[in-house]
């Protein structure tokens, strides 16, 4: 035992000796650690997304954080500014009136990637968002967006609708919701949601064709497009349901409405009416303080 | 072996770039390929960067009417990176995938890069590899003696003076000849494989001032081809010549007789006939007659039906309508055809086979035996008729015409 760790030792100092033979290491550090050039826009996003929650969105097209399968173009600039407004004013804003501004501080992604194009999959769908493991939302089409009038339907149905799905797959990536919801439905379609209509998902008890998808995709699809719509919207979808159909979304409403309440303290109904009251004073927002 | 670390080399690196960019006066023009196979051929980009890291651009493809500006960056990866990462109209067009050229379908468009690593970078010359695609794009400071919107209307003239060749030839001076067709984007050159088959190699271009420059050369024979410049004024009908040494031209090419004989479609008429055809159409007529029925127009041509694409006696009779019978043909060199009836056709065209006298109709073209013919025209480049002289029978031979001739049984 002895002579072995002399050994050890005896090597590790050949070792050290021949280390010193080699270069210096240098006291220069290789990565630049000078404040980088901000024009104004990314002065406003150090102002409203870095420095309060520390996120970092990217307007500009980052090649390693986008999804090369994709043929994709970058994000016009000026609907990219009108974008990060309206995120941060529906968005983060609607979860930080009703939280207090620890809870987006802890649980928002870390990283807002912007895309100007669709993309699209095989089966001719498209592709609106994605979040990655609660630290990455990727949202697309972002050229699609008319700044110069807005059209409320268009924005809930491209961004606002995707944002909240996004942000709730962070959540429940984080806190994961009851198994029984697995339950309740026994024929989601997989990648053959496309087939379906809403219409028809509905009376299968689904609140959307892609919601049929996957459990994961039923449970923030609830979430979204209830927080998104009236409540009148809410009654029509059950309404319009049948039988089976409103029964089942019952069911699964009610375990959403309690793990929010629980795993997170949200109360559904209070988020709904935040994010509507804010959905309609966006529409009213001025989008020239960027310059 | 360096003296620097390669991050900082790298950084060094991203800085020069970044000064050479903004010094062309009159900015650079880009030789783009979109697409990993370059099979969209090759787009005339304009480019001029300011040291703010904005870029504005004009292209071939938007036209000399459209500038965008966006902004630019250069990034560290495998080596620099130039990446013009926000939106620009004209630069992005090639990689949308909503597909504003209508080229590629949703979801792919163009397939063009906008994110290009830098190979090399001079006051004379950048070299950039596209990042998903491979391809690579030639920028070079552009001429301040001359307007981009200049260039561009120069470069839509060249290319429609290009689009008038489609056929052409090339003899090296072994003297191995090789067909070839020009098409927009890219050169198609046929070749034989060992067993004597025929397969396309293909290869893309972008128009110049003269003519095109292709992005691979162009391989013929022991010879490689990098450009061909326009020369309408050479030979005949003009002539493209190689930018680079080689030992022939290339001049367009006309298809043989025989071939435009298959290819088109050629009216029949009884005054076409010699004494021998006429006698056996007379006798058809008679029938046609006592049915009360005849036929408006017949034609040699190629015809696609659900049995297939077939090469046919076609007649259009005022009674049933269309009636095919179909022959088998062979060329013989560049101006002999044989033909035979295939014993196969349309319904029609077996009913009037067997009730109406046609396989007397078609006698002089082909039936139980097959004949061979010579073929002579009054315009090779352009005919107008051709005439078949059967080989064998000094009796048979018959013309056919490019213009419709309307009741030709009796005409």
């Amino acid at each position: 035992m002895k002579a072995t760790k002399i050994l050890l030792a005896l090597s590790a100092c050949v070792l050290l000796a021949a280390a010193c033979d080699r270069d210096k290491i240098s006291s220069e550090s290789i990565f630049d650690t000078t404040a980088p050039e901000r024009n104004a826009f990314d002065t406003w996003l150090y102002e409203n997304y870095v420095l309060p929650y520390n996120i970092q969105f990217n307007y500009a097209y980052e090649d390693r954080e986008t999804d090369n399968t994709y043929n994709l173009v970058p994000a016009e600039i000026d609907k990219a500014q009108v974008m990060a407004q309206v995120t941060k004013y529906l968005w983060i804003g609607s979860y930080d009136e009703l939280l207090g501004e620890d809870f987006m501080k802890s649980y928002c992604p870390r990283m807002i990637q912007l895309v100007g194009s669709k993309a699209y999959n095989s089966q001719g769908s498209v592709v609106l968002g994605t979040a990655e493991g609660g630290l990455k939302i990727t949202l697309y089409n972002i050229n699609e967006l008319n700044i110069k009038s807005l059209d409320v339907n268009f924005l809930n149905d491209w961004y606002f609708h995707t944002m909240h799905h996004e942000f709730c797959h962070i959540l429940h990536q984080t806190k994961n919701y009851s198994t029984d919801f697995n339950l309740i439905s026994n024929d989601y379609q997989g990648p053959s949601w496309v087939n379906l209509e809403d219409g028809d998902a509905r009376t299968m008890g689904y609140i959307t064709a892609y919601a049929s998808s996957a459990p994961d995709e039923d449970f923030v699809e609830i979430i979204s497009g209830y927080i998104t719509h009236t409540p009148a919207w809410w009654t029509g979808v059950l309404a319009s349901a049948g039988a089976t159909g409103k029964v089942k979304l019952e069911k699964k409403f009610e375990i959403v409405e309690n793990y929010l309440q629980q795993s997170w303290d949200i109360d559904i109904d209070k988020l709904r009416e935040i994010v509507l009251r804010r959905s309609d004073e966006v529409m009213k927002m001025n989008f020239d303080t960027i310059k | 072996m360096f003296e620097d670390s390669s991050a900082k080399r790298i950084e060094a690196e991203i800085e020069r770039i970044k000064e050479i960019l903004p010094d062309a006066p009159n900015g650079w023009l880009m030789e783009y390929f979109p697409e990993m196979s370059q099979s969209y051929g090759g787009y005339n980009l304009f480019l001029s960067f300011s040291p703010e890291m904005e870029v504005t651009a004009m292209s071939e493809a938007t036209g000399k009417g459209k500038t965008a500006t966006s902004s630019f960056s250069i990034k560290q990866s495998a080596g620099p990176v130039l990446s013009f990462d926000t939106y620009n109209e004209v630069l992005h067009y090639f990689s949308d995938p909503d597909d504003p050229a209508g080229i590629g379908g949703p979801g792919y468009g163009l397939e063009g890069d906008f994110e290009f690593l830098v190979l090399s970078a001079t006051a004379e010359e950048v070299v950039l590899k596209g990042r998903k695609t491979g391809s690579v794009a030639v920028m070079t400071p552009f001429s301040p003696s001359m307007e981009w919107s200049d260039y561009l209307d120069d470069i839509n003239k060249k290319r429609k003076e290009l689009s008038d060749y489609y056929r052409l030839k090339y003899t090296n001076e072994d003297d191995e000849t090789f067909e070839l067709r020009l098409n927009r984007r890219y050169l198609e050159v046929y070749k034989y494989d060992d067993e004597g088959a025929r397969y396309s190699e293909y290869y893309p271009f972008i128009v110049t001032l003269t003519g095109c420059r292709f992005y691979s050369p162009v391989v013929l024979g022991n010879e490689e081809i990098e450009g061909l410049i326009l020369v309408p004024e050479m030979g005949e009908d003009g002539a493209f010549v190689p930018t680079n040494e080689a030992s022939g031209i290339f001049v367009p090419s006309y298809p043989n007789l025989n071939e435009l004989l298959i290819t088109k479609n050629w009216f029949m008429a009884r005054s076409g006939l010699s004494p021998y055809g006429q006698k056996l159409w007379d006798k058809a007529k008679e029938k046609l007659d006592a049915a009360g029925d005849k036929i408006i127009y017949c034609y040699l041509g190629m015809a696609t039906n659900i049995q297939g694409t077939n090469y046919s006696f076609n007649f259009s009779s005022q009674k049933n309508g269309t009636g095919l019978l179909y022959f088998d043909y062979d060329y013989i060199g560049t101006d002999g055809i044989s033909l035979q009836f295939s014993e196969l056709g349309s319904y029609y065209g077996k009913e009037y086979y067997v009730n109406y006298g046609f396989n007397g109709v078609i006698d002089p073209i082909g039936n139980e035996k097959k004949r061979t013919f010579t073929l002579t025209t009054d315009d090779i480049k352009n005919p107008n008729w051709i005439k078949l002289t059967d080989k064998d029978d000094s009796e048979n031979w018959f013309t056919v015409y490019r213009s419709t001739i309307y009741n030709p049984f009796e005409n």
